[in-house]
């Protein structure tokens, strides 16, 4: 082993810099160190440099701040704990160190939140290692391992496979490219009637010119005999004639092109945009629930609806306008270098003029315009905001100070939309003027050309009328580089959202579970939804098949979050969690899912029937099994009631239901789908009393031989359970049945007490 | 156990009141008997409930099969009785005005004038062909099949979905 590094050949271990492994040479770690972390803080909490690398025997600590400095050597030995601590932005890890006058708490090493997980993680692994001899075998490193950007190297952040530094504006071209591939011929045809459409427009302009010069010689100009024309003239009249039918039938071949072009068009961009749109509501089915935790429900929705909308507007006519601007473009500057090198190199020199001021231009309005907008949403905001919560202004009396708020961001809109036409009005004069001066440039210089002989007239008449097609083609193309990026911009996020990753994803050898037994085993689980913030910390719970546990606990205990697990919404950071033997990320996710029922206090119906929503799980029950699981449920009966009886429809826009009648459809709905495990969250929190009786014989019917997990806040709700488990502070702290529990005079106790002393008090106040 | 009744069981007259008596073999007896669809819209003609005049429950009846054509009479008289559902055979014409229509139509029950407001509220699409209109009282009427009305009523309709 050279001495550069004392790596071993572990992929976690990357090579120390030179001067930190002589250090560590000194005291002889050489090749045999397991564990090693770079943090960015020293031990004054200034940025520097530090490293922890771990032997099977001991902690060093190598400081590198110009130079390397073993800043601490403790054997593993003389350690009692180690611990990582979250503090507000940084963290750190402690160890408790056994000393002579006792245990002793040491900072040893301390890093900014970049490195929170890192040093959580760590910690676990040198505790196993102090009890065991070697580092814990890890079978997912993605949940504490820094991926990096494979293309610019940079540490991807964390939850996300897509680097912000990398996307590139072209990449999202060439991708919606891509998806034009499967409709590659009607996309040839679509780009060959743009040129046919633009060439052909064209056509007047030149036959005019012909007109001018052959049909209608100087000598008819300058007003000569008419006796003396009409004689000379047979042939320019046939001419006239078949120019004439040029112009007429390159106009009726433009309009047929044009009609063409649109329907392709049309079929085209929403042909690729149903594409887009179908893969990304697919995807986003496809995403871990952690995915929607990080994210609002609407900025999602925002995301499927705007941002395909804009893709919508780039595919269904920027696109297009932005081919047929260009293509005219160079059709004009073709026709006009063509016929006079010269003046038309004249016509052309206001060209850069407009191009820069019209970006110059648009740039500056894009900043105005976005503070049009912002200010006009923050007024929306804050009237929807003031609206909703009326009943709390009118409380308050604070109507006033309501409507001087509302009054002062008027204000503000005010002044953002007067600086926005300010500036629009001084544009369009000076561009006009501008664009104007290619007129008296043709008349002038082209006057004399023609004066002097050097110019056909026709010429003139054809650059005059080139003119009026050259500029707004160019100011639109100018415009169009901001339509375009916005597109891009778009484009992007929805490339985003398509190239994430499902965090929970199914193991490649999965295991299929025909008929799962309900045999539940949390080992050892430490689990967080944020880096860092354990939520549950080393569970161990075996529940056996047809057990009714009740999980109790104050809200934020972790309850939810092992319900959470169980579903496998999340998967563990730590230990593992077993069904049946087998640890759940092993089972096949359609077997696990088929097998799990669930009942949430706020129970989703979909707009649908009631038998829709009560086959939701199996989707071709027949009517007897759906009234059969209706009438456990305590359902049948108001269902019956309902004029439509099962055909009635509920979910957005249909009946409406009370919180009891949902909560029983639901509960039907877990029954025909016949879970071999059943989780209750809080079932029957959201309706009284009277209703909850009825709901709770209803579960009673359910939770018969199978696996159940039932939370509840109501203690009474849960007389049925076989065990209560207390959780508290993401521990499992005590469990067994409600008699032990109570004679205990623990946690479950002082929970018992709080919520009769709080009856006690509704009793009284109520 | 079923939750189906077994048709050759089940007895049903008229009691002297007028109202319907049931008499389930070897079980009970019970007056006032109601009878309702649990499937009125999907499928009116199967899972028939029967219940007392108290609400309970006597059973499920899966389909008219194996009743006796007198007994069968009373159910359906009894389901005729409790169902209003008029079903439009002919669409007249349809006046629209200031965000209402009003529609001149031909029912099975006979011929009426109904107002609906906003038509996409007012319309609701069972199957492809088959539609539910309900008028702003919230009557409701059934359109069985848009195929089969006539010509002129079909592009009426249609004209407005």
């Amino acid at each position: 082993m050279p001495d550069s590094s004392p790596s071993l050949d572990s992929p976690y271990l990357k090579p120390l810099p030179a001067a930190v492994s002589a250090e560590l040479l000194k005291i002889g770690v050489d090749g045999d160190a397991v564990l090693q972390l770079q943090t960015d803080l020293d031990s004054n909490g200034q940025f520097g440099e530090r490293f922890l690398v771990a032997t099977p025997e001991k902690l060093v600590v190598v400081s590198n701040n110009g130079s390397a400095k073993i800043e601490r050597e403790t054997p593993l030995a003389d350690i009692a704990k180690i611990e990582s601590r979250g503090l507000a932005g940084a963290s750190s890890l402690e160890i408790r160190l056994k000393t002579r006058e006792g245990e002793k708490n040491i900072e040893i090493l301390r890093g900014t939140g970049s490195k929170a997980r890192e040093l959580s993680h760590l910690a676990t692994q040198i505790e196993h290692l102090r009890q065991h001899g070697e580092v814990p075998d890890e079978r997912d490193d993605s949940k504490w391992k820094r991926r990096e950007c494979p293309k610019c190297g940079r540490p991807l952040p964390w939850e996300t496979t897509v680097c912000s530094f990398c996307v590139d504006r072209l990449g999202a071209l060439k991708r919606l490219y891509g998806y034009l591939l499967p409709y590659k011929w009607l996309a040839l045809l679509s780009l060959l009637l743009n040129i046919g459409s633009v060439a052909l427009s064209f056509v007047p302009l030149l036959a005019t010119k012909t007109l001018v010069d052959k049909v209608f010689p100087p000598a008819v100009q300058t007003g000569a005999d008419a006796a003396l024309i009409a004689s000379q003239n047979g042939a320019s009249r046939l001419l006239l004639a078949q120019i004439v039918g040029v112009i007429l039938l390159s106009m009726v071949a433009s309009s047929i092109a044009d009609t063409i072009r649109g329907r392709v068009a049309a079929y085209l961009g929403s042909a690729v945009l149903h594409d887009i749109r179908a893969q990304l509501y697919t995807h986003l089915q496809r995403l871990s629930v952690s995915y929607y935790d990080k994210r609002e429900v609407g900025a999602v929705m925002s995301r499927v609806q705007n941002d395909v909308g804009a893709l919508q507007n780039f595919l269904l006519d920027t696109a297009e306008s932005t081919i047929i601007s260009t293509l005219t473009i160079l059709c004009v500057i073709t026709i006009l270098l063509w016929n006079s090198p010269f003046l038309g190199f004249l016509v052309l020199l206001p060209v850069p003029l407009v191009v820069i001021g019209t970006q110059h231009y648009w740039r500056g309005l894009r900043k105005l315009w976005q503070r049009v907008w912002h200010q006009n949403s923050s007024l929306g905001a804050r009237l929807a905001d003031a609206l909703g919560g009326v009943r709390v202004v009118r409380a308050f009396g604070a109507e006033d100070r309501e409507v001087g708020r509302f009054v002062s961001r008027s204000a503000s809109l005010r002044d953002a939309t007067m600086g926005v036409e300010t500036k629009a009005a001084a544009f369009y004069p000076i561009m006009g003027f501008i664009m104007g001066l290619g007129m008296p440039i043709v008349w002038g210089f082209g006057g004399n050309m023609v004066l002097r002989g050097e110019l056909m007239f026709g010429t003139l008449i054809l650059f005059t009328g080139s003119l009026g097609r050259l500029y707004a083609p160019i100011q639109q193309l100018t415009r169009q580089v901001n339509a375009v990026t916005r597109s891009m911009t778009a484009a992007e996020r929805v490339f985003e959202v398509l190239d994430t990753e499902p965090e929970v994803v199914e193991a490649a050898q999965s295991v299929s579970i025909e008929r799962i037994e309900g045999r539940v085993e949390f080992q050892n689980v430490s689990f967080g939804y944020e880096k860092h913030r354990p939520v549950l910390k080393e569970v161990d719970l075996v529940v056996e098949p047809g057990e009714m546990i009740g999980l109790v606990g104050h809200s934020g205990a972790g309850k939810s979050t092992l319900i959470n697990l169980l579903l496998r919404f999340y998967d563990v950071t730590e230990g593992a969690l077993l069904i049946d033997g087998i640890d759940i990320r092993d089972i096949k996710r359609s077997d696990l899912r088929e097998q799990i029922g669930v009942v949430l206090q706020e129970s989703y119906l979909f707009h649908g029937t009631i038998y829709d929503n009560i086959s939701y799980g199996r989707p071709n029950a027949s009517p007897a099994e759906v009234m059969e699981a209706a009438k456990a449920a305590f359902a049948h009966d108001f269902i019956i009631n309902f004029a439509d009886g099962y055909d009635t429809l509920v979910g957005e826009r249909g009946t409406r239901l009370s919180g009891g009648e949902r909560q029983r459809i639901a509960i039907a709905r877990a029954i025909l789908h016949n879970p071999r495990i059943l989780i209750l969250d809080e079932a029957t929190a959201s309706v009284d009393t009277q209703t909850e009786s009825a709901i709770q014989s209803a579960l009673h019917n359910l939770v018969k031989g199978r696996t159940t997990f039932a939370i509840a806040h109501r203690l009474s709700t849960l007389r049925n359970a076989d065990r209560l488990v207390v959780v508290e502070g993401g521990r499992v702290v005590e469990s067994g049945t409600h008699d032990e529990l109570l004679a205990k005079r623990g946690s479950f106790w002082k929970l018992v007490q709080a919520q009769q002393a709080m009856n006690e008090i509704v009793a009284i106040g109520g | 156990m079923s939750i189906y009744l077994e048709p050759q069981n089940l007895r049903l007259e008229v009691a002297p009141d007028g109202t319907l008596r049931a008499q389930i073999e070897g079980e009970r007896c019970a007056i006032r008997v109601e009878v309702l669809r649990a499937f009125p819209i999907s499928n009116e003609n199967q899972n028939l409930i029967l219940r007392d005049g108290a609400g309970k429950e006597l059973g499920i009846l899966r389909n008219f099969e194996g009743i006796e054509t007198p007994q069968r009479q009373l159910l359906q008289d009894a389901l005729e009785n409790r169902y209003f559902l008029p079903k439009i055979h002919k669409i007249n014409a349809i006046y629209e005005r200031f965000g209402s229509a009003v529609w001149d139509i031909e029912t099975d029950r006979g011929a009426t004038s109904i107002t609906t407001k906003a038509l996409h509220e007012a319309i609701y699409e069972i199957t492809p062909s088959r539609f539910m209109l309900r008028d702003t009282e919230e009557n409701r009427y059934e359109i069985p099949d848009v195929n089969a009305l006539d010509e002129a009523s079909r592009a009426r309709f249609l004209g407005k979905v």
